[in-house]
């Protein structure tokens, strides 16, 4: 009797533990602290602990924000021309550029440090990562008239020096997000594409929704929000292959 | 059969070299009497006074939405140039809107704690969003963003800004006496 009331509450512990562990290392590839918010991947803005970051057509800039009310700019990096997205992940920033994704070390947030830049012909193209890989779209379209409508997977376990693997090609793919091994491409006009990512460069597509405009995407908490020029959309996905509409905002007629 | 090919691959350098020699090029010879009008675009101005009015109004619909961020049961969705929707969204099959923040020439955003920041054209802005039907600002960074200083399109004649006059926020095409100014 006694040692059984001793145990209960250790493995009542350790089933706890084990639990809130893999809700957390799922979190942690989302937002660096539950505080902070996540973004889409078309962000020009990310939060990472105590700073701010953000990057105009050819500028990243650091802010402190460790006292929240009063951000203080700290330092600005010229980063080459066209920029248009920002993605933190572990100690580096990816950034989205017209004709490449550079790769920044900023284990010393304020001082972030060139490490790479992975080009490719001239297109409009976010970028998400997941553990060693990038993902990145190649769209065409103004701004992008020579554009080509590419998903490309980048092996960046070297942030030195990263590796296309393989390229999918797509109908005029935008934002994108990943959460766990579900990637989610918005095929712009064309709707959206859910893959199963669990092996990067044998993506398999699980499913495409149609009959809704799509331009970015953030997948949270097993529900995904998507935006376009038809509104707001959330879906749950908790089943991949059958995601399931929660509900619509729509636009103003 | 070679001709249409050459043509493809000259297209994107022709590009470039056109972008290379473009930009903001005010014809500055002097006494230059050039006494044409032509078809371009004029600057649409905000005053520095009306662009730094950032306040909470009711919630409105959706017209052209960006970005969006998530930040708990909290759902940010900008509206480009105009400001950012708040919305809560505990839960999803029933999202629902609090408020319009008016922020103009907003674009991005992102939150830490209950502090938004957003971009309001050329100034960072910080937002106490503790209740999002009354949105505080609480600290402004002026001119850390860059100034629009020319039109998106390209290959155009246009109006040289004044930036005395405030941030632009806008283009209209119409017909300008001897612009001084080209893209």
């Amino acid at each position: 009797m006694q040692k059984h009331t001793f145990w209960l509450p250790v493995l009542l512990l350790a089933v706890l533990s084990a639990l809130s562990g893999c809700s957390e290392t799922s979190k942690a590839d989302m937002a660096p602290n539950a505080n902070n918010g996540v973004g889409g991947s078309m962000a020009r803005f990310a939060v990472v602990d105590n700073y701010l970051y953000t990057v105009s057509n050819s500028t990243l800039k650091v802010f402190d924000i460790s006292q929240a009310q009063q951000p203080r700019e700290l330092n600005s990096v010229k980063l080459g021309l066209n920029i248009e997205t920002i993605f933190p992940y572990n100690n580096m920033l990816f950034i989205g550029s017209r004709t490449g994704m550079h790769i920044y070390d900023n284990a010393n947030p304020t001082q972030p440090v060139f490490l790479s830049e992975y080009q490719h012909v001239q297109s409009c193209d976010p970028v998400v990562v997941q553990g060693n890989y990038a993902y990145v779209t190649l769209r065409d379209g103004t701004p992008c008239r020579f554009g080509q409508n590419l998903l490309e997977v980048v092996n960046v376990s070297n942030p030195r020096n990263p590796v296309r693997e393989r390229s999918f090609p797509m109908l005029n793919p935008h934002g994108l997000g990943i959460d766990g091994n579900v990637l989610f491409v918005c095929e712009g006009d064309h709707g959206l594409k859910i893959f199963d990512a669990t092996d990067p460069v044998n993506l398999v597509e699980k499913q495409f929704i149609k009959g809704v405009r799509t331009y970015d995407v953030i997948p949270h908490n097993q529900v995904m929000l998507v935006v376009g020029k038809d509104g707001l959309m959330q879906y749950d996905y908790s089943d991949a292959t059958n995601p399931r509409l929660l509900s619509m905002i729509p636009l103003a007629n | 059969m070679k001709t249409p090919f050459t043509s493809v691959r000259l297209l994107p350098a022709l590009a470039g070299l056109f972008l290379l020699f473009s930009g903001c090029n005010p014809d500055t010879e002097p006494g230059a009497p050039t006494n044409s009008s032509m078809e371009g675009y004029r600057p649409i101005y905000l005053s520095y006074e009306e662009l730094r009015q950032v306040n909470t109004q009711d919630p409105r619909s959706l017209q052209r939405p960006g970005k969006i961020y998530v930040r708990g049961t909290y759902l940010f969705i900008n509206e480009p140039g105009e400001g950012i929707h708040i919305i809560d969204n505990h839960d999803p099959t029933h999202p629902k809107p609090l408020a319009f923040v008016n922020i103009r020439g907003n674009v991005d955003m992102a939150v830490k704690g209950n502090v938004l920041y957003a971009d309001n054209a050329t100034d960072l802005v910080a937002l106490d969003i503790t209740n999002p039907q009354q949105v505080q600002v609480l600290n402004r960074v002026e001119n850390v963003f860059p100034y629009a200083s020319y039109p998106p399109q390209t290959g155009v004649q246009f109006e040289c800004v004044d930036k005395t006059r405030g941030v632009v926020v806008g283009w209209e095409k119409t017909t300008l006496e001897n612009p001084r100014c080209r893209r």
